[in-house]
């Protein structure tokens, strides 16, 4: 009997039923009566879309469903309001008080964070049972603060001491070995970091997780992630060249007119133009490839990430994105919302929705017997609000 | 009518198969084995319909039936329970169509005459100190980049000073923010602006560019203008009012659907700033009249001044409804109507 048995080899796909028709006008009327009701309706909003996209969400015959209260979330969107409006009276007549409270709020950001991912998993149920999510507060402060900073103190001293004693010894030769140092050193060691900390984060995400009181758990190696890290790097490597000797041959050309005299105004505007078009393309290259460094990373992180979960001791998940295709989604995505002056925003998320969906599965025995409800209860939507209106998704 | 479908005990994830007897006199008869209950339609509650999600009922002690054939469920609910309105008006063509129209017009009415209208109001009424700190954080600003004291020989900054004193009407010499004069070196500017707290600034290359006091006269009282009708509080309550709607309205103010949203707004806040132009110039030419200066100074500097930015390199590739200082033939050809009046 090999060790796969016992979650039973079934595969069950994910399936999404959502309309991009019908979203539409849910999405519609959720626009207009919330305009209607000057915005107080947000919330009921909210709750409905949420609860199309999750009821949507089928796996082995079930749907997930939102239970959020839209008062609740109602008053959470109030209280942010609030605050904000207080900010900013505060910021115009003391700024010095308005940056104490800044900082303040930054001290918060890990314990509202961890706040908002309980009250969202806690208001979604698959069968009726409810996640949740559980962490000791002083943990997210170590993932989300004290680590992250530490890792760059680590990084940025060092390099930063090699360039002074370079710059005491005041040798061209000591100068250059010191680039070349700090270029080496810089490119695996902010991949190092980055990687690190992706790692951190999604170990604090998943491992915390249940599913009633079923828990979640995955084991994450830094050394992938810092292998992912390292090879988005290499891979926006050739677009940056790219860019440069697009941009390269405007300023070797500028350079030889300084250099023969004949610079003027207009001669530098004459030929900023007839190399507008190379500019343009340089910029369109480099846009281009963050976009493919970040969907790569995206697809490898979330591949990863789901393959290694674990819920309970009978079912794992599956995910099988691919980069060109998820590319592909965005780039439409966009062209449909651009085109369509955002009428189309629905049809895209709907879309966004169903290609996750096809790509995700779960595997073994979805009869759940010893899944059980837990008894915890959320009961304020104020950490959620401030994670939605100051757009903290932390990448998950 | 019997409906075949699965069964959770309260609290778990497993599930059964089990069947719902529904009568038409509102009764329902849950065999779940290992029991048999009977509901009134009153005890149950059944899921909130929402796009075609399929429906399932919630018995009181928390149990769940989730039919598997949802539209037969579906019909005989309807038979006794009549779906929200909101549900209604997502589901029907027409519903929808007039939803569109009437979202698109109300848009327009926030776009157009809401939101001038507030922020006008708002900005009149910002309290003295707000005003004043904004105009001491951008005069920091300003200086942090290279604008400096001005140049001039200190002669021509006394007689600067006197012309913008005589100019002063009594109305902004009495508002509770008095405007002032600051003369200031701006390298390759030729321009003036007015500050929050009434702080007018006015470049070196400026009076340089100037062809007489007459013209001079004519921007600093285009900028008193602007402080007369608050246009710099104005733009600025207006934008804090277009982001806070947003959060308002979509919890979030991130992704595609919102940048977009942004951009109009912002295109909307440029037209915007083409009629606060002209608003000043209009009070420009009343006061000018009634000191009876010559206008047709004031069309001379501006003349200068659209030929200066013609030089600057970078204005060229821009389009013209991208500008906030648009339309500069048409403001001076205004402005030569006036004087010919």
């Amino acid at each position: 009997m090999s060790d796969n048995n016992h979650y039973n080899d079934n595969l069950h796909q994910v399936r999404f039923h959502g309309k991009g028709g019908e979203y539409f006008a849910i999405w519609l009327v959720n626009a207009l009566l919330t305009i209607i009701t000057l915005g107080i309706y947000s919330a009921w909003a909210t709750v409905r879309r949420r609860r199309y996209f999750l009821g949507n969400t089928e796996i082995n015959g079930d749907r997930f469903d939102y239970h959020a209260k839209p008062i609740q979330i109602l008053k959470g969107r109030l209280l942010v309001i609030g605050g904000i409006i207080v900010f900013y009276i505060l910021a115009a007549i003391l700024p010095q008080l308005a940056l104490l409270i800044a900082l303040a709020f930054l001290a918060l950001l890990p314990w509202v964070v961890i706040r908002s991912w309980r009250y969202n998993a806690i208001m979604t149920s698959f069968r009726g049972v409810r996640f949740n999510y559980h962490c000791k507060v002083g943990r997210a402060y170590w993932t989300m603060y004290l680590c992250p900073i530490l890792l760059m103190l680590a990084l940025y001293i060092p390099i930063t001491a090699v360039v002074l004693i370079a710059v005491q010894m005041a040798s061209i030769s000591a100068i250059l070995i010191s680039v070349i140092i700090v270029v080496v050193a810089l490119v695996p060691g902010v991949a190092a970091v980055q990687g690190i900390i992706s790692a951190m984060t999604h170990d604090l995400y998943i491992n915390n997780h249940f599913f009633g009181n079923t828990a979640f758990r995955a084991e994450l190696k830094k050394s992938t992630f810092i292998k992912y890290s390292l090879l988005a790097i290499v891979l926006f490597l050739p677009f940056l060249i790219v860019a440069f000797w697009l941009m390269g041959s405007f300023f070797t050309t500028m350079y030889q007119m300084v250099a023969m005299g004949a610079m003027s105004d207009d001669m530098a505007g004459a030929m900023l133009l007839s190399n507008l078009f190379s500019f343009l393309m340089a910029f369109v290259v480099l846009i281009v490839g963050a976009l493919v460094v970040a969907s790569y990373q995206v697809v490898a992180v979330r591949n990863y990430v789901l393959n290694q979960t674990h819920i309970g001791e009978r079912v794992k998940l599956r995910s099988s994105m691919k980069t060109a295709s998820y590319l592909g989604l965005l780039f439409t995505n966009a062209l449909i919302v651009v085109f369509s002056l955002g009428l189309a925003t629905p049809v895209a998320h709907v879309r966004a929705a169903r290609y996750m969906a096809e790509r995700t599965a779960v595997v073994g025995d979805l009869s759940l017997p010893d899944v059980n409800a837990h008894h915890d209860a959320a009961n304020t939507a104020v950490a959620e609000e401030v994670v939605q209106a100051f757009d903290l998704g932390i990448g998950m | 009518m019997i409906i075949e479908g699965f069964y959770q005990p309260a609290g778990r994830a497993a599930r059964e198969a089990a069947r719902l007897f529904l009568d038409d006199d509102q009764r329902l008869t849950l065999d779940a084995p290992p029991a048999i209950q009977v509901f009134s339609l009153r005890d149950i509650e059944v899921s909130d319909a929402l796009g075609s999600i399929p429906l399932f009922v919630t018995f009181p002690d928390g149990g769940r039936f989730v039919p598997a054939d949802d539209s037969a469920f579906r019909r005989w609910l309807r038979q006794h329970r009549r779906p929200g309105w909101i549900y209604r008006m997502e589901s029907h063509k027409r519903g929808v169509l007039l939803t569109l129209a009437a979202t698109c017009v109300l848009v327009a009415f926030y776009i157009w005459g809401v939101l001038p209208w507030t922020s006008n109001v708002i900005a009149q009424r910002i309290p003295t100190t707000i005003e004043q700190n904004l105009g001491r954080h951008t005069l920091a600003l300003l200086r942090a980049s290279d604008f400096r004291d001005s140049a001039l020989p200190e002669e021509k900054q006394i007689a600067l000073q006197r012309l913008f004193q005589q100019l002063t009407p009594p109305s902004l010499r009495h508002d509770r923010t008095p405007v002032r004069l600051k003369l200031m070196n701006i390298p390759d500017l030729a321009n003036a602006f007015m500050l929050a707290d009434g702080t007018l600034i006015l470049s070196d290359k400026l009076v340089a560019l100037s062809p007489g006091d007459d013209a001079l006269a004519g921007v600093m009282l285009h900028e008193m203008g602007h402080h007369a009708y608050r246009h710099p509080m104005r733009m600025l309550v207006r934008s804090s009012l277009v982001s806070l709607t947003l959060l308002w309205m979509t919890g979030d103010v991130s992704g595609i659907g919102d940048t977009l949203l942004q951009t109009a707004s912002l295109a909307n806040e440029l037209q915007f700033s083409r009629g606060m132009e002209r608003e000043a110039d209009d009070w420009a030419i009343v006061e000018m009249k009634r000191e009876g200066r010559s206008l047709a100074q004031m069309a001379e500097i501006y003349r200068r001044l659209s030929a200066e930015a013609q030089n600057e390199k970078a204005n060229k590739y821009l389009p013209d409804w991208l500008s906030t200082h648009p339309a500069m033939a048409s403001r001076i050809e205004h402005i030569m109507e006036a004087e010919r009046e």
